[in-house]
């Protein structure tokens, strides 16, 4: 698969899942908060290969998300951004450790910022929710994170490149 | 791109890519902030334009939310299967029963009709429906709200009722070209004034769990379980007597009021219109104003006739 058609394909994909969340089933409240499948899939592919998802990818899609689930605008956005920014450049780090150090640094940069998400809302005096159920949005996204990282390699076949391969990846669609 | 530099290319080539990069993103992340912002001062303006921007992405979202939708009815059919039995079982017995209350309701319908004619009664000004489907589910676990297919266009106006023909489901909020966002009864936002029998009122607050909680409830004495809770109409805002569901208490002995409406399966939605009650204001012609003391009364007249 080109890197063009790659890119296409994940973004689609995060737009997708979107879509899921949207569909309308079920208005009853639930007490189980769904995981963050969006920030979960774009940060296993980005600790994989950061540049099949460029930084207005993420921007784009945060904002998508914003609009359409009546989040404050932007916010979430911002958090994600400082999130995958950060786990962009953990690349290296990451590259030939086992997987649940990874998995340790995503779910560290997912509650660093859902942490400046809320504390940003509570600063600014705007409602926020339920202690317990922000936890059990972590809970479940961390849990979901292992998933994601499956649906990265074996449906999007992303997989870590060798620095020189990557930086070659780089090059040629520079 | 010669291999002879090898491992150590991808670091100068970094350092090289590195400001560009770094400004794009941290001009990116400043106005993001700026728009958190913006939203948090001058949230009107901007909620306007989200609400004119998803009229215009919804349409292209409906192609994403269809195959949406049939993944999840096989789901819940997969799911349900086993319970259908059980169901069908309740619902024949539930249905001999409700059997004998048409009867009764068409005998009371008749009275009714006839009293009210002796009475020559006036209803509460008309209430119209409009009928919308419901095109996407905005909720996410901490906001309970979606929204439907009718907007400007349709008359839709802010603050209108919305039930599902079983009971209040929430209040217009948000209204686009061709859609609209209705924030649910449950959502922690929603404040409505109801009234539990007997004139006594209470304010119905949603809090993200299925039942709203029941606050500041006039008389708590009087509140037995498995009252009806009807909406009261103040404010002016909401029609009254719209059966919204039932008293019920939670594990912690707190009120709660456990929709009439069915969450679980919302496809269609009924807007109450309503039509602004008439303001009545000031004393008429009734009183004449001749000296000092009757100005003094006067606000207090007014605001008397205005409830």
């Amino acid at each position: 698969m080109s890197g063009l058609l790659q890119r296409t394909t994940i973004i689609v994909a995060s737009i997708g899942i979107l879509a899921f969340f949207l569909t309308p089933t079920g208005h009853a409240p639930s007490r189980y908060p769904p995981p963050d499948a969006i920030f979960c899939l774009l940060a296993a592919i980005i600790v994989r290969r950061p540049s099949l998802v460029p930084a207005y990818a993420v921007v784009g899609v945060g904002l998508l998300c914003d609009i359409l689930l009546f989040r404050p605008l932007g916010l979430w956005t911002l958090a994600m951004l400082g999130a995958t920014e950060f786990l962009r450049g953990k690349t290296d780090n990451v590259r030939g450790l086992p997987f649940a150090f990874e998995w340790m640094l995503v779910s560290a940069a997912f509650l660093c910022a859902l942490a400046i998400y809320n504390a940003v809302l509570i600063v600014f005096l705007t409602p926020f929710a339920d202690f317990s159920l922000i936890l059990l949005h972590y809970l479940a996204t961390v849990l979901a994170y292992p998933a994601c990282v499956v649906v990265a390699i074996f449906v999007f076949r992303v997989r870590k490149l060798h620095p020189v391969e990557e930086d070659s990846a780089k090059g040629s669609s520079d | 791109m010669e291999m002879r530099h090898g491992i150590r290319r991808p670091a100068a080539n970094a350092r090289m890519r590195f400001p560009v990069r770094r400004i794009l993103v941290a001009s990116t992340a400043a106005i993001l902030a700026l728009m958190f912002v913006l939203w948090r001062f001058d949230n009107n303006r901007v909620e306007t334009l989200r609400t004119d921007l998803i009229d215009a992405i919804l349409p292209s979202f409906e192609i994403g939310i269809k195959p949406g939708r049939i993944v999840w009815s096989f789901f819940d059919s997969v799911g349900s299967f086993s319970r259908i039995v059980k169901q069908n079982e309740e619902l024949n017995r539930e249905l001999s029963q409700l059997k004998s209350w048409r009867e009764i309701a068409h005998n009371l319908e008749r009275e009714n009709a006839n009293l009210r004619r002796l009475l020559d009664l006036r209803a509460a000004a008309e209430h119209y429906l409009i009928s919308a489907s419901v095109l996407a589910d905005s909720s996410s676990p901490f906001r309970q709200s979606f929204l439907i297919s009718a907007g400007r266009e349709n008359g839709i106006v802010d603050g209108w009722a919305v039930t599902d023909g079983f009971g209040l489901v929430g209040r217009i909020s948000g209204v686009g070209t061709s859609t609209s966002r209705v924030i649910q009864i449950t959502d922690p936002n929603s404040r409505i004034p109801v009234r539990l029998g007997s004139g006594n009122r209470a304010i119905l607050s949603g809090d993200n769990s299925s039942a709203p909680l029941l606050d500041m409830i006039e008389r708590v004495d009087d509140v037995e379980l498995n009252d009806r809770v009807l909406t009261s109409g103040d404010g002016n805002v909401f029609p009254a007597n719209t059966l919204v569901g039932f008293v019920v208490k939670d594990s912690k002995n707190r009120l709660r009021v456990k929709p009439s409406a069915d969450f679980r399966d919302l496809q269609f939605v009924r807007v109450i219109r309503v039509r602004p009650n008439e303001r009545i204001e000031g004393p008429g012609e009734l009183i004449v104003e001749s000296s000092g003391s009757a100005q003094g009364l006067q606000p207090e007249a007014t605001a008397n006739s205005g409830n």
